[in-house]
């Protein structure tokens, strides 16, 4: 494989064809040694080719975890269950199919899977009764917390050329409220399942490095701010930079996954010991439980080396024209400000695999204020409720093929990248406009860029 | 189960000792084999292919046949019978299981029949009634599903997660043994009774197993002919008019991948480290024993060339030098005596216990094995020039 872009560079340098300047071939790579070549359904499921083989072995038991469905307990899989007694999913593999990427129920019947409610009230503090998350499932005996719902209003717009576009803005209500009507200031933050490959290279990132890219007062000018989150690491004790979810705010693979299991699913952890549901649920408070904790520490660590280990999928064309000249469109624009593109990561002596690698995740990790048309209005520790951590491109294009949609952004309201950009607003609105003053062609080769990533 | 190739990027590393080897680049070297010799073991391989899946085929009308009959007349001998031939059933398709992980007929595009046909591991409460839930399953829920027929379980299959499979060999197999919920040998105690029309799910539930007796036959059908001879427009002959490295790097792929990453990562690797039931293949009639071995028997009769009456040739008839055949089929040898053991059966009980307990030191005799032979193989592919890898070209 790589003798093919060795081929491509050898070529690229004999043929002397003027015109923008060839991607890097370690662009090409964009997990580096943790890149696979597939551009399948699958390309977001393979472990790092680097993974040691005592490594892999456990990697096939944390995808065993990832994909099969909990059952209620008590169950005869005695391993697997303990769901509920709230819940979103029965397995991780529900949201994020083949490892990738959810999306918002396109019919008023669909069920929400994929896209999921946070809630707080104002403090932030967790509500009394339904705490911080919907869940829409539950055992049979308890009540279901809510039916959440989603409905668009489309609104026009137009490109700079005169071109038209709609965009469509989500408003979410609760149905048949399990335990009572909901608090009229209840704070709802909508976040859609986002694919989860590459997560071990994103937590390598030295701290150090995502905090010098940090500008929280824009001391530069620049208009771009980047604010670290700071959140509490379970397992240390300590703050640390979050790093992971749509606000940034779990620090590490571990812990996320831990907080899914629970929040999502209704699974227990050494991380997170307790049952999800809060004082006024009674049914749920007397379920039996599939064991303390129901994901014992070596499942968690299983499931997080494989989280860990999934490689980032190749890029297919970097070398195409358009491409090439896309990707000079999205640093002219300044999105390369949020969506740095370029890390290294850092040694870990537990992961040689993901240590010492060029990575390309377009991504700073950093909170930026995007704006009221996007914000939440949900502050989350540190994040305001206009802030939105940056989320990595890389993958961008496959998540049409592995997914099957192109639902974008941390609710899925845009339905294709072009939406997603021209929803960018605050810290992003120079880039935005930038985007939206474009020819159409263009347009075009900044979104060709997107679909090779 | 269904999940890709995954294993052939961990294979190369175990083997080769990471990717470096893969990556490197090489000077176009001459090919470590013959052409012509490899064009015929190619068009060998694809007559083996046939020659399984028309057997398939014929075992699955059995199973079909022994269905029909059960079900216009319940009986505790009938529901035998359609556990006997679905046993009977299996070793040839597990043999043809090698013929996955490179996008040939079986599971190369969206709508190749892998995924409907034998995907696992199986949520048995996504189709019917399991202990402490007799509500559950598409079978108990008319509302939502008002006509169990091949659009509805199409349509079922993989929906809202990877375990949430409608169809196949194992839903077939649920439906037939129901939940295994005691270790030791025999599986599950589904009473006859099931299946008798009246007030209950008996109808559905009946017409559910007909449908998917119904599906397994024909997608072995569309399979078989995929792998006939004389038809300009079916992968046998795309196959055939590969250049023979291309043709080469499926066959191989599909040997390592299923040696490696399906039988060894998560057939045998998984439920030896979890000791759940669920990450045992056929968990519901206790014949996962049997599975494993027969994908095995598989690789060795692509390895040969031989089965029944085909006398081959096979990929040994390319091996570069006689000291890497005879090691790779010492390998092979080794991993058929270990999946042979009579401590692996059943499976279940098999991974249970402690590390020194006789039926965990088989299956892990097994993984041992298996790490072995994929070495040997891998040695043979750079040997061979024929490098295995996911960078696949699509089938037609």
């Amino acid at each position: 494989m790589i003798r093919r872009a060795a081929l491509l560079a050898l070529l690229a340098a004999c043929d002397g064809e003027a015109g923008p300047k060839r991607p890097a071939p370690e662009e090409e790579l964009p997990g580096g040694a943790a890149t696979v070549r597939d551009a399948s359904e699958n390309a977001f499921g393979f472990p790092a080719p680097n993974l040691p083989a005592a490594s892999s072995d456990l990697f096939f038991v944390g995808n065993s975890f990832f994909k099969t469905n909990w059952a209620i307990a008590p169950a005869s899989a005695e391993g697997r269950d303990g769901l509920g007694p709230l819940f979103n999913a029965a397995s991780c593999s529900s949201c994020h199919l083949r490892d990738g990427r959810g999306r918002p129920p396109e019919t008023d019947d669909e069920p929400f899977l994929g896209l999921l409610l946070r809630i707080s009230r104002p403090g932030p503090v967790p509500d009394p009764v339904y705490g911080d998350q919907i869940q829409p499932r539950a055992v049979p005996g308890v009540p279901p917390e809510a039916r959440p719902r989603v409905r668009y209003r489309e609104v026009a717009g137009a490109y700079g050329d005169g071109t038209p576009y709609r965009l469509r803005h989500p408003a979410y209500t609760l149905e048949s409220p399990g335990y009572g009507p909901p608090a009229a200031d209840l704070l709802v933050s909508p976040r859609v399942a986002p694919a989860v490959f590459g997560m071990g290279l994103l937590e390598a990132i030295p701290e150090a490095r995502l905090l010098a890219l940090a500008d929280p007062e824009d001391a530069d000018g620049d208009g771009i701010s980047g604010r670290p989150n700071r959140v509490p690491d379970v397992r240390s004790g300590r703050t640390v930079l979050g790093r992971f979810g749509w606000k940034a705010n779990q620090p590490t693979v571990e812990q996320q996954s831990a907080a899914a299991m629970l929040g999502d699913i209704g699974i227990t952890s050494p991380l997170f010991p307790e049952e999800n549901w809060t004082d006024a649920q009674v049914e749920a408070s007397k379920r039996p439980t599939g064991g303390r904790p129901e994901l014992d520490a070596a499942k968690l660590e299983a499931l997080t080396l494989y989280m860990k280990s999934l490689a980032v999928p190749a890029r297919r064309r970097p070398a195409d024209p358009l491409v090439r000249r896309g990707a000079e469109l999205f640093a002219a624009a300044g999105c390369a400000k949020c969506h740095v593109p370029r890390h290294v990561t850092g040694e870990d002596p537990r992961f040689p695999a993901l240590s010492g690698q060029a990575i390309f995740p377009y991504t700073d990790l950093l909170l930026h204020d995007l704006g009221p048309d996007l914000a939440d209005g949900r502050p989350d520790f540190e994040a305001t409720g206009n802030e939105w951590r940056t989320p990595p491109l890389w993958g961008l294009g496959l998540v049409r093929t592995v997914s099957g949609h192109t639902f974008l952004l941390h609710d899925g309201r845009a339905r294709d990248a072009a939406e997603a950009i021209l929803w960018h607003g605050g810290e992003a609105l120079k880039s935005r406009e930038f985007f939206r003053n474009l020819g159409a062609r263009e347009r075009e080769a900044l979104l060709a860029f997107l679909d090779d990533l | 189960m269904r999940r890709r190739a995954l294993a052939l990027v961990l294979a190369a590393a175990a083997a080769a000792g990471g990717l470096a080897v893969l990556l490197r680049p090489r000077a176009p070297s001459p090919p470590g084999f013959d052409p012509a010799v490899a064009r015929s073991v190619v068009e060998s391989y694809s007559r083996l292919m046939h020659a399984l899946y028309s057997d398939a085929v014929v075992q699955a009308e059995s199973l079909r046949g022994a269905v029909a009959e059960f079900i216009d007349r319940p009986t505790p001998e009938g529901i035998q019978a359609c556990r006997d031939a679905w046993l009977a059933a299996r070793p040839v398709y597990l043999q043809t299981e090698v013929a996955r992980f490179y996008e040939g007929p079986i599971d190369g595009g969206a709508d190749a029949p892998e995924k409907l046909l034998n995907a696992w591991p199986l949520d048995e409460a996504y189709i019917d009634y399991v202990r402490g839930d007799p509500g559950a399953g598409i079978i108990n829920d008319p509302a939502r599903y008002p006509r169990i027929d091949r659009a509805t379980l199409r349509g079922a299959n993989e929906q809202g997660g990877e375990a949430n499979i409608a169809t196949g060999w194992h839903a077939v197999e649920f439906l037939l043994w129901g939940q295994d919920l005691e270790l030791g040998p025999g599986g599950g105690k589904r009473p006859h009774l099931d299946y008798v029309p009246g007030g209950g799910a008996g109808a559905r539930r009946a017409a559910y197993l007909r449908t998917c007796a119904d599906m397994i036959v024909e997608d072995l059908v569309l399979l078989r002919e995929q792998w006939a001879p004389g038809k300009p427009d079916n992968y046998r002959s795309w196959l055939a008019g590969l250049e023979p490295r291309n043709a080469l790097g499926k066959i191989m792929t599909g040997v390592a991948t299923l040696a490696f990453g399906e039988l060894r990562g998560e057939r045998l690797i998984t439920p030896y480290t979890t000791k759940d039931r669920e990450d045992e293949h056929s968990c519901f009639s206790d014949s996962t024993h049997l599975d494993h071995l027969n994908d095995m028997i598989g690789i060795r009769n692509v390895w040969t060339g031989r089965h029944r009456d085909l006398a081959g040739p096979g990929l040994r008839d390319l091996a570069p030098d006689p000291r890497l055949a005879a090691r790779v089929d010492a390998s092979l040898e080794d991993c058929l005596e270990a999946l042979r053991d009579p401590r692996m059966a059943p499976f279940e009980t098999a991974i249970q216990g402690l590390d020194s307990d006789p039926g965990r030191r088989a299956v892990h005799a097994a993984i041992q094995r298996l790490l072995e032979f994929n070495e040997a193989f891998f040695e043979l592919s750079t040997r061979m020039g024929v490098p295995i890898n996911t960078q696949l070209q699509k089938g037609p």
